[in-house]
């Protein structure tokens, strides 16, 4: 499973997560903020079925979020107050993430 | 060392209180101490808020505090250390009360060597600066030689003040009752009681760093606010709308899932 391959996957978490205090959120760390390629990305992101929200990249995403990340896909969880949670590196399948998500909810409970 | 009785984190049972109650906004007032001469910070008035799925709190509350303790009493901002909060704020001056000062690289009593920063000796009045606290802690700063040593200390060998500790005049050799108010027997109760009727034969100024807080309390109001975000950034979606950190004070839990093109 790819990124993109999991567009849908996440956009159908999304979905389903609706209104739980739970929200997912994209990521391009090939796109910077404010780029021409964003557009572009946002093609190919909608594309693969991508409907969340989805954000560029700027010097602050890469020293708040990214500086550590080598791999993609890597996803991190934060809490509300901007604390990292835990890291997950690489693509799930749907039952997997959200084996992940509902332990990371029932463990910050 | 000593091993005594520490009193529970007060601000950390207050925050947990808060937390588990999180509903009413407590005015302040209510549960007032027994007696407004007893500085039991136990009986601290608080009231808190916390809005709801962000983890944002908001509590006001007094407490009685030793004279001279007001300047580091608000804890903001609030630093993470494994396990425990550091309260910082600006620095304040402070003198040792014991002859000896472990400065510990953690806030236990391990001495360990890889917990022991520096060990002073001859500490009583020497100088040290207050970073921040923590329960039963002080992050502080001392300077030797023209070398900064930063550790943490126990609170209870320091005297908060611009002005050394006066040494206790004379000794005494007979067994004697301290005269001491009840407030302050209180307070040391755990570690004084059994002490009290035994002679003192050389006059040990550690007892000294304590008597500036003999009725020396004060009333004061305190609010702590949470930081809004461990991280941040801002930056914009790929259709250009501004985003910034604050997107997860919306939320309980964000996952941000970082992707590429390729």
């Amino acid at each position: 499973v790819s990124c993109l391959q999991e567009m849908g996957t996440l956009s159908d978490l999304a979905y389903e997560y609706k209104g739980t205090g739970f929200s997912i959120v994209g990521l391009s760390a090939d796109v910077p903020s404010g780029s021409s390629i964003a557009a572009d990305a946002k093609e190919l992101f909608v594309s693969a079925g991508g409907k969340f929200t989805n954000l560029a990249y700027t010097d602050s995403v890469i020293r708040a979020i990214l500086h550590d990340v080598n791999a993609v896909p890597t996803t991190k969880f934060y809490d509300s107050r901007g604390r990292l949670l835990t890291v997950v590196n690489g693509a799930k399948s749907k039952q997997d993430w959200i084996n992940i998500i509902e332990t990371v909810i029932h463990e910050k409970a | 060392l000593r091993t005594e009785t520490r009193k529970v984190s007060i601000w950390g049972k207050r925050v947990l209180a808060v937390m588990m109650a999180a509903v009413s906004l407590c005015t302040i007032g209510c549960g007032k101490p027994a007696s407004e001469e007893l500085p039991d910070a136990e009986h601290s008035i608080f009231g808190s808020a916390e809005l709801p799925d962000t983890g944002y709190t908001k509590t006001e509350y007094e407490k009685y505090i030793p004279i001279g303790l007001h300047e580091i009493a608000t804890p903001e901002p609030v630093v993470s250390y494994p396990g425990v909060n550091i309260s910082y704020a600006h620095e304040v001056t402070a003198f040792a009360t014991d002859d000896s000062i472990y400065m510990r690289a953690r806030p236990d009593s391990s001495t360990e060597d890889d917990n022991i920063v520096k060990k002073v000796q001859d500490a009583w009045a020497v100088k040290f600066s207050i970073l921040g606290k923590t329960d039963d802690w002080y992050y502080a700063r001392y300077t030797e030689d023209g070398v900064d040593y930063v550790g943490f200390v126990r609170k209870d060998d320091f005297y908060i003040g611009e002005a050394a500790p006066t040494p206790t005049p004379e000794p005494t050799n007979k067994p004697k009752k301290t005269p001491e108010p009840e407030k302050e027997e209180k307070e040391d109760k755990d570690d004084k009681d059994d002490k009290k009727n035994e002679p003192t034969p050389t006059p040990k100024p550690k007892g000294v760093g304590k008597t500036p807080y003999s009725n020396k309390y004060e009333k004061v109001k305190l609010k702590f606010e949470s930081s809004s975000s461990g991280i941040t950034f801002q930056t914009t979606t790929l259709d250009g709308e501004a985003v910034s950190d604050s997107l997860f004070s919306r939320n309980g839990i964000t996952m941000i899932n970082i992707w590429t093109q390729t």
